[in-house]
């Protein structure tokens, strides 16, 4: 292992504290899901506002990194990697906002919210897995992630699919889940380009070993 | 695409004496291309250029085996006259060295001259001509017959590239050229570099990383005489295939 | 208490070092002013020009002197200044740690070393006897025997002063040795070359002892080299102890002319060398 540049500790301690942010905002939209609780998007817009703020601080300091360090190989991939992976959280910030947006908007209280609850938690536990991956140069973790996204997706379709055939169910249910299934859907999708940026990191080049589905960017 | 080979080393291995400096290195090297040869110091590098130009096998107790094919033809040849080879293969040296008894326009024809070309115009319009190419031309065009070495050292290194240039070589060898010179000088020189290799192939010694980075197309690392990882570039810089390379260019060696 | 007897020091250091080059110094001007107040009155057109007088009549000059000194010192340099370059350059370019090489400097640093007289006696008994007669021929071989330690020297020393990296640059044009050593190395060291030539040439014009049993000396202009030729030096050995008061005034006159020869040649390297150093870069 090569002793990494201070400028790449700063950046991934950054890193660690969107990833704590997003754990954060994760388990209060979670609870406020399960409880179909209004009102909370004020709440969790500040913190999504703090996710922002730290994007901006490692864009800084990446390029700051390449004004005054001008890296090359793996320190260089590392830099155009942590940019990438900083949208992505940044993007899931936001992702978890718009659900909260979604309940204030639509409701809901009867409705059933069991599989899209799990899928939240599941997605949730991708994105923090992705992230262990990135930080340990763990192989195996982020070449396992498609297959993770895999069973999102077909959950996604398989939520689609039982209230697009539903009847007598309210409307807002309908919104409800298919909304948020929708999200969770995009989520899980940005924990496979984490893991995806992570495998370019370790391996230096951009194929990944399995062709992934996560391909739609 | 078929990618014609300029010059070809095969399997080539020089000594000092009993000490071994280059062990078995082999290249395919483009036309018209720049090629950065880096590595820590005293690892071969500059023994390497002189094994291509012929200059190595002039110190006592020197030794070279291998091939070295300009154009499928080994220069190492019994045939081949080693003054021929230095005509094709042109080199610049570390310090500028411009000939101080001779003018600025006599020493950019110096090797034409010194060859037995004579006639003057001629060799009026070739300096004129080679002056123009390295961007000297119009900064010494009042005092063409001023010393060759009353000028700056940048100005001095870019006349031994016309010097060298003058002789129509098919390559030229820089041993790290810009290490004597201000940056604005260096800028000037990597400028250049980057002009030439629409004519010719350029190897290029550089202990500075970045400049192999910024003026290459393709890079060699060298390290204790063995050539290491040789590549595009771009390959080199972003993702290098071999740890020590890796570690060379992210400056943790040693 | 230190810093006093430190100061004190270097004054004491200072003028010792005064006193000593003044000793060194006071003999030169003691032999030229001498010459100078001497031989000044004998100078003259008629002194410069004429054939000298028979012994013991006044009259006539040191006019076959001087132009066989000129002619002999031409001669010496015609052969030993070329040797004695190409023998520099050989020494500087080519075979500069071989034991041949390292045979042929020690030969010629010996031969700096050789009496002159050694020399007139060799040219005596090579030319000299061959011949059957004295001939200024082997004074002038003499001479430039004794010039060729000094010009090779002089030449090695500012061939080798070239710095290397003017002989890489033309290595690397594809110029052959002798291209290289002639118009590059020499071309530059030819400041050096020509300082020891004229310091070579200086020296003979005083060397008495080669000359005096082969060119011997005449009381006509040159005529042929194959025959004795009158020098400088030789007057002036032979004028001096002769006894005859007008003669010695003569040879006091010869010698402020060779003085004067000698000085000039001396001023004229300090000035090219001086021109090196202040001049171009």
């Amino acid at each position: 292992m090569l002793a990494e540049p201070e400028y790449l500790t700063e950046i991934n301690l950054k890193l660690k504290e969107m990833q704590e942010a997003i754990r954060n905002i994760g388990s209060a939209v979670q609870s406020a899901l399960l409880n179909r609780q209004k009102g909370t998007s004020a709440s969790i817009c500040a913190m999504s506002q703090t996710i922002h703020r730290i994007d901006e601080e490692i864009t800084d300091k990446c390029v700051e990194a390449l004004i005054r360090h001008q890296p090359f190989a793996g320190d260089l991939r590392n830099i155009t990697v942590a940019l990438k992976i900083s949208y992505d959280l940044a993007r899931v910030g936001r992702y978890l906002y718009n659900v909260t947006q979604i309940i204030d908007d639509v409701g809901g209280e009867d409705c059933e919210v069991g599989e899209i609850s799990s899928m939240l938690e599941e997605a949730r536990d991708m994105i923090d897995q992705s992230m262990n991956g990135y930080f340990k140069k763990d192989y195996a973790l982020a070449e396992n992630m498609t297959y993770r996204d895999d069973k999102i997706d077909e959950r996604y379709r398989q939520v689609l699919s039982k209230y697009k055939e539903m009847k007598n169910v309210k409307g807002e249910c309908i919104m409800l889940n298919a909304l948020v299934a929708r999200i969770v859907e995009r989520m899980a999708d940005h924990a496979c380009y984490i893991s995806n940026e992570s495998l370019y990191l370790i391996t230096g080049k951009r194929q990944t070993i399995r062709a992934p589905k996560c391909n739609e960017r | 695409m078929i990618m014609p080979y300029k010059l070809e080393i095969d399997g080539l291995s020089a000594w000092f004496d009993q000490k071994q400096v280059l062990k078995k290195i082999s290249m395919k090297i483009p036309d018209k291309s720049v090629i950065a040869l880096i590595g820590p110091s005293g690892c071969g590098k500059s023994t390497l250029i002189r094994c291509l130009n012929r200059m190595h096998e002039l110190i006592p107790g020197a030794r070279v085996e291998g091939r070295v094919l300009l154009d499928n033809v080994d220069i190492y040849d019994q045939k081949v006259d080693a003054m021929e080879v230095r005509r094709k293969i042109g080199m610049v040296f570390q310090k500028p060295n411009p000939f101080p008894n001779m003018s600025i326009v006599d020493n950019v024809v110096a090797g034409l001259k010194l060859s037995g070309k004579k006639n003057k115009k001629d060799l009026m319009s070739i300096a004129e001509y080679r002056l123009k190419s390295v961007g000297l031309w119009d900064e010494v065009k009042d005092e063409l017959k001023k010393s060759g070495a009353s000028i700056s050292g940048g100005q001095q290194q870019r006349l031994c590239i016309a010097r060298a240039l003058a002789m129509e070589p098919d390559i030229i060898l820089m041993d790290e050229p810009t290490s004597a010179l201000d940056p604005a000088s260096t800028a000037k020189l990597e400028e250049l570099v980057q002009k030439l290799k629409s004519e010719i192939t350029v190897m290029i010694i550089t202990h500075n990383v970045g400049q192999a980075a910024r003026v290459s197309d393709y890079t060699a690392f060298i390290y204790l005489g063995e050539l290491i990882e040789f590549g595009e570039t771009k390959q080199i810089f972003e993702s290098p295939k071999n740890p020590l390379t890796e570690r060379y260019i992210t400056g943790r060696f040693g | 208490m230190p810093l006093l007897s430190r100061r004190m020091k270097d004054k004491m250091v200072k003028y010792v070092c005064l006193l000593l080059s003044a000793i060194a110094i006071v003999p030169l001007f003691w032999i030229i002013s001498t010459v100078v107040i001497n031989g000044i009155s004998i100078l003259s057109w008629e002194f410069l020009t004429s054939l000298p007088a028979p012994y013991g009549e006044v009259g006539g000059g040191i006019g076959n002197a001087i132009y066989g000194t000129l002619i002999i010192n031409a001669l010496a340099s015609l052969w030993g200044i070329p040797v004695g370059v190409m023998t520099g350059i050989y020494l500087a370019e080519y075979d500069k740690d071989s034991r041949l090489g390292n045979v042929v400097r020690s030969i010629v640093e010996s031969l700096a070393g050789v009496p002159s007289i050694v020399f007139g006696v060799f040219a005596y008994s090579l030319i000299v006897l061959t011949m059957r007669h004295y001939t200024a021929i082997a004074g002038a071989f003499a001479l430039g025997l004794m010039m060729i330690p000094l010009v090779a020297k002089a030449s090695e020393e500012s061939m080798k002063v070239v710095s290397n990296d003017l002989r890489e640059a033309a290595i690397a044009l594809g110029i052959p040795k002798w291209l290289r050593t002639i118009k590059v190395v020499l071309s530059i060291a030819k400041g050096g070359v020509l300082t020891g030539s004229l310091l070579a040439f200086a020296r003979i014009s005083g060397e008495t002892a080669p000359l005096l049993f082969t060119a011997l000396f005449s009381f006509y202009w040159p005529y042929s080299i194959d025959q004795p030729m009158a020098t400088l030096q030789v007057l002036i050995y032979n004028y001096a102890v002769s006894g005859f008061g007008n003669w010695v005034l003569k040879a006091w006159g010869a010698s402020l002319i060779l003085v004067m020869i000698v000085v000039s040649i001396n001023i004229a390297v300090r000035y090219l060398t001086k021109k090196k150093y202040s001049g171009c870069e």
